[in-house]
């Protein structure tokens, strides 16, 4: 009996040591998880990815099969070295990248499998991570159906209803004739459509009265409307030459409207940012979430660069953007008054282009738009290096006549005045 | 009888026509221009196509123009010159409160989209290619020449702003050359530096020409 519980209980005990030692072992192997991504991060992921695709230098999925773990140790630690000893593989390595030299990194030989381990766990996980991107990108834009559809319809309906009509007068024609034929009457006499309806008119004039004055004044209201746009050209949503989606860059990724229309702080155009800037993030990213490498490789095609040397032609061509927002040439509009002086928020004219996936006209831009806004939009009066020499010079009197509200407006200090912007 | 039959033809061809006009709203068309005299400059103005012969609006300058205001950069895109830069450029800016805001505000603008608003790398760009920007403050040793990114100085920055390093590409034709100076001030504040307190040698940019 004793025997047995002493067995019993070193069983038990066995259990809990092959428990404490594979808990320990997961949780060893898991830190060096982390530590290999967070070593990963601070030493390897300014020039190198854990995929295949090349940054500055090599995607590094596979790299531990494809060298020797010494080899790798040896060059993490000195590449420089490893070249000038005249090691094929370093030597190949450093060509086939342009020259371009590996610092020393300062890490040892644990940090380093630390990191090589890492790299195997991210490629473990990266097919899974792709079939994820794969099915976001299937989805469809499209859905932007025409507005021709309507008129078609309608269309269609009357003709429909015209035919019925036609039918329903035939049937009447020959039961008149078959009923004036057994009361022995004579014929009845066949009217063309037309004819019926001129004599319906003559009969009914009130109606008709009527009818021509709401259909006059829906024509008038229509007709009206369309002069009046003439010249506005809000909701101009054109086709670009690329699908650049301010969405996706000033949105999701939270990019700056300066950073690429950096000249609206300070000259009158906010700037179409030429493909160079484009470039500042497109030599590495050269895959989109929605449309792939497609709309990317427009931009290489514009520059003539080459993706995987990362090497420019001299076939350059300019891409074509289309100007949406054209302010006619007999109003002048400057951006850096709106933005730097005035302090305007991009989005104020422009709406929510951070929202937009085509870029469209958002506001009027018409001249009664503009003076609204100038009414409304108090001056900052003090620290404004633009016009502190004017609110100096502003007589006391006007000042204080102005100030009875509490603020001073833009078309207080003039800017309603018609030489301010047509000149 | 003859004027009614006028009415209805006036009514149908009135329809007719505010139908093509209102069918002319379409987001591809920009609509109906009125009095393109008026609206189009006879002077020539930026991003409007003039049908140059290969098809740019905006036209490249002529081979070396230069443009006004420019200061000639001496420092190549090496790591001799990122050295030399490091050693010779020092801000030419009067550093005060109001130039650091301004710098503030040019980095939030141009910079923290990657570098993060505090410049630890906490950038708002989502694709993982951009994932682990180093952090101002990084003091491990493995950045260009063997130093720590809390170690770069003003020189260092302005020469990586000018050509861009490693995944950075090069900003010196969106900043200005005022604006970067005041840039490397904040970034040097985001250092844990304090660059308004360092004396300044203005004379040092005219220096760094005639090593060239």
């Amino acid at each position: 009996m004793k025997l047995l519980l002493f067995t019993k209980s070193k069983v038990h005990f066995q259990a809990l040591f092959v428990f404490l030692f594979l808990f320990a072992f997961s949780t060893t192997k898991l830190v060096a998880q982390e530590d290999g991504e967070k070593l990963f991060k601070s030493y390897c992921a300014s020039c190198h990815s854990t995929g295949s695709n090349q940054l500055v230098g090599p995607g590094l999925a596979g790299v531990s099969d494809k060298y020797e773990r010494e080899w790798l140790y040896n060059w993490i630690k000195d590449s420089q070295g490893l070249i000038a000893s005249g090691d094929a593989d370093a030597v190949a390595i450093f060509e086939e990248f342009n020259k371009i030299p590996m610092p020393a990194q300062p890490v040892n030989n644990e940090q380093i499998d630390a990191i090589l381990d890492f790299i195997k766990a991210s490629e473990a996980a990266a097919p899974a991570a792709e079939v994820v991107v794969a099915e976001t990108t299937s989805e469809s834009t499209s859905g932007d159906g025409s507005s021709d559809g309507g008129l078609f319809v309608v269309l269609g309906l009357i003709i429909l209803f015209l035919i019925v009509i036609s039918i329903l007068r035939g049937v009447s024609h020959s039961i008149q004739t078959v009923r004036a034929e057994q009361i022995g009457a004579q014929n009845p006499e066949e009217r063309t459509m037309l004819q019926a309806f001129f004599d319906w008119i003559n009969a009914n004039k009130t109606i008709v009265a009527l009818i021509s004055i709401v259909i006059l004044s829906f024509v008038a209201k229509l007709g009206w409307d369309a002069a009046v746009d003439i010249g506005i050209y809000t909701g101009y949503q054109p086709e670009q030459p690329i699908k650049f989606s301010h969405k996706l860059h000033a949105g999701t990724n939270g990019i700056d409207c300066n950073y690429c229309h950096s000249s609206a702080s300070f000259s009158k155009s906010a700037g179409i940012p030429s493909p160079n800037l484009c470039m500042n993030c497109h030599t590495y990213i050269q895959e989109g979430p929605q449309y792939g490498k497609e709309e990317i490789a427009k931009i290489y095609a514009a520059l003539d660069f080459d993706p995987v040397t990362k090497k420019y032609g001299t076939n350059q061509k300019p891409i074509k953007w289309v100007k949406v927002h054209n302010l006619p040439d007999h109003v002048y509009f400057n951006h850096s008054q709106h933005v730097t002086v005035g302090k305007i928020a991009c989005q104020k004219c422009h709406g929510p282009v951070e929202e937009f996936t085509v870029g469209k006209q958002h506001e009027s831009l018409t001249m009664g738009w503009c003076i609204d806004c100038h009414r409304e939009t108090k001056v900052q009066m003090t620290d404004n290096g633009y016009y502190d020499e004017i609110h100096k010079r502003l007589p006391e009197k006007l000042k204080a006549q102005y100030l009875e509200d509490g603020t001073i407006t833009v078309s207080e200090l003039g800017g309603i005045e018609c030489a301010k912007c047509h000149y | 009888m003859k004027t009614i039959k006028n009415t209805i033809t006036a009514l149908f061809t009135g329809t007719l026509l505010s139908v093509l006009l209102v069918s002319c709203a379409d987001s591809q068309s920009p609509g109906v221009e009125f009095m393109p005299d008026m609206y189009r400059s006879s002077a020539i103005e930026p991003y409007v196509d003039y049908n140059f012969p290969d098809s740019a609006t905006t036209l490249q300058s002529p081979e070396n123009s230069i443009p006004r205001g420019y200061t000639p950069y001496p420092y190549e895109n090496t790591i001799e010159g990122f050295e030399l830069a490091g050693q010779n450029l020092k801000n030419p800016l009067q550093l005060t409160e109001k130039t650091i805001e301004e710098g503030k505000l040019l980095y939030n603008n141009m910079c923290s989209h990657c570098h993060g608003k505090k410049g630890k790398g906490e950038g708002t760009i989502t694709n993982p290619i951009y994932g682990s920007v180093p952090s101002y403050l990084d003091k491990i040793p493995n950045r260009r020449g063997n130093r720590a990114m809390v170690d770069l100085n003003e020189g260092h920055i302005y020469h990586t702003i000018m050509y861009g390093l490693n995944a950075m590409g090069p900003h010196s034709s969106q900043i200005r050359e005022q604006d970067r100076w005041k840039i490397v001030a904040y970034v040097q504040i985001l250092q844990g530096k304090d660059p308004m307190n360092v004396a300044k040698a203005t004379d040092v940019v005219i220096e760094a020409d005639s090593l060239k």
